[in-house]
């Protein structure tokens, strides 16, 4: 079985995988950090940056300052790559899926993705059809040698992200140091009919109904 | 923290919750809250009482409705804000808590997603700055829809499965392109600003039929295959 390793504690984890990571803030990224080096340090892997706008840009020199070097060689060389969120969410899962699918034909063997979780904001998925690409990603990912790390900043985000978000649709979770199978992860067929199609605003108001 | 006697809820399922920030409780089919995490915990201390489930779902009035044999339209009618039971949509409300000098606290109440009978209760400060408690703004549905093409309603039916573009491009032999195209003027059409919105409100105008959660093994192979 093929493996990565994870965070800062050196956690093996099979791949694929989608994993919902926790965190706390700007002064928490150590886990991130060292999930990213992984692919730094080894050849045969590739790293693919997920964001919106600017932040993969952002993600990039605090991991320039982390290894204390510029990582311009591995962006030349295609290892490292940035990518941004779209605001229609099937463009994002196919943004996504392509630079995989490039950074595999180009010879890497396993593709780890550090996805830079928002909620709400301008040029990224509505909350609803945010919540619909997580809860595709498992399956997306499936064919392929990645791990997906989909970082929530826990300082930050709303309840309705953490859990329909960062729980519901994450079959692990790494949260403090840890990972662990989630029991809280509903199947994606499941999750549309019982979560999506159901998220509180998404329902007429009361007497708004023609 | 495990809290009264739910019979049918683990409270080892909730222990990811634990970590989180925002105060989450969750409640079995009766309405007794039945666990909680530290920051809900930590909430109900300053209130000094335990009332804030019972508070948004009027839960004691749940029993009440069945053992009266209410339809759910009305209980509502009567002032029951909501009644949850399997088929309940999730919903908002927003109180106020005059002990907190006026802050005012939004619960977000939801359904288990999975077979567990329950619900998931999630509170957030409305006033608080950024992102953290303030919700999405709701979908208005009174709007005239334009009528959609036979092919548009093909896509939204898949839509509502939860296919994405390349899926439903499959499923139709049609190119991807082609399925954005449909997928943007679906969107204008039900005037939603979001795909699932769209779908939500095909739903709520009978224009598809509701999906199932039965597992399609055809589409999900399909989904599997490709790429």
């Amino acid at each position: 079985m093929t493996e990565l390793s994870l965070g800062s504690s050196r956690q093996r984890v099979p791949v694929p995988a989608h994993i919902g990571h926790f965190y706390s803030g700007p002064d928490d990224l150590g886990d991130q950090l060292a999930f990213a080096r992984g692919a730094i340090d080894d050849p045969k892997q590739a790293l693919v940056l997920f964001g919106p706008r600017g932040v993969a840009d952002a993600l990039v020199r605090t991991l320039e300052a982390d290894v204390d070097r510029e990582l311009t060689a591995e962006r030349a060389q295609g290892r490292i790559v940035l990518t941004h969120g779209d605001a229609d969410p099937d463009q994002q899962l196919q943004t996504a899926l392509g630079a995989v699918r490039d950074l595999l034909s180009k010879g890497f063997e396993r593709i780890r993705i550090l996805a830079s979780v928002r909620w709400d904001i301008p040029d990224w998925p509505p909350p609803e059809d945010f919540l619909w690409l997580e809860s595709r990603f498992t399956d997306a990912i499936a064919p392929y040698p990645a791990v997906l790390f989909c970082a929530y900043d826990l300082t930050r985000m709303p309840g309705d992200a953490l859990i329909y978000g960062g729980i519901e649709t994450h079959p692990l979770i790494y949260l403090g140091g840890q990972l662990s199978a989630n029991p809280q992860r509903v199947e994606p067929e499941r999750y549309m009919t019982s979560r999506l199609l159901r998220l509180p605003w998404l329902q007429p108001t009361a007497g708004s109904e023609t | 923290m495990r809290l009264g006697s739910g019979h049918e809820l683990d409270p080892a399922r909730f222990s990811a919750y634990e970590a989180l920030p925002a105060r989450v409780g969750v409640i079995d089919a009766s309405g007794t809250l039945v666990w909680a995490n530290r920051a809900w915990l930590a909430f109900r201390r300053t209130q000094g009482r335990d009332t804030l489930a019972a508070l948004a779902v009027g839960t004691n009035l749940i029993t009440f409705g069945r053992q009266a044999g209410s339809t759910v339209p009305q209980l509502i009618a009567a002032g029951i804000r909501a009644v949850l039971d399997r088929e309940s949509a999730g919903f908002r409300l927003e109180f106020a808590l005059a002990e907190l000098n006026g802050c005012h606290i939004e619960m977000s109440v939801a359904p288990m997603a999975d077979d567990a009978v329950g619900a998931i209760l999630t509170l957030s400060d409305v006033a608080r700055s950024g992102l953290a408690g303030a919700g999405p703004r709701s979908e208005s549905v009174g709007v005239a829809i334009e009528a959609l093409t036979p092919r548009e309603v093909e896509v939204l039916q898949l839509m509502a499965r939860g296919l994405d573009n390349a899926a439903i491009g499959e499923r139709l032999g049609i190119g991807y392109t082609t399925v954005r195209a449909h997928v943007s003027s679906i969107m204008a059409k039900l005037d939603a600003r979001s795909r699932l919105a769209a779908v939500v409100r095909a739903l709520q105008r009978g224009i598809v039929q509701p999906p199932t959660d039965a597992t399609d093994d055809s589409a999900r192979d399909e989904e599997r295959v490709r790429d």
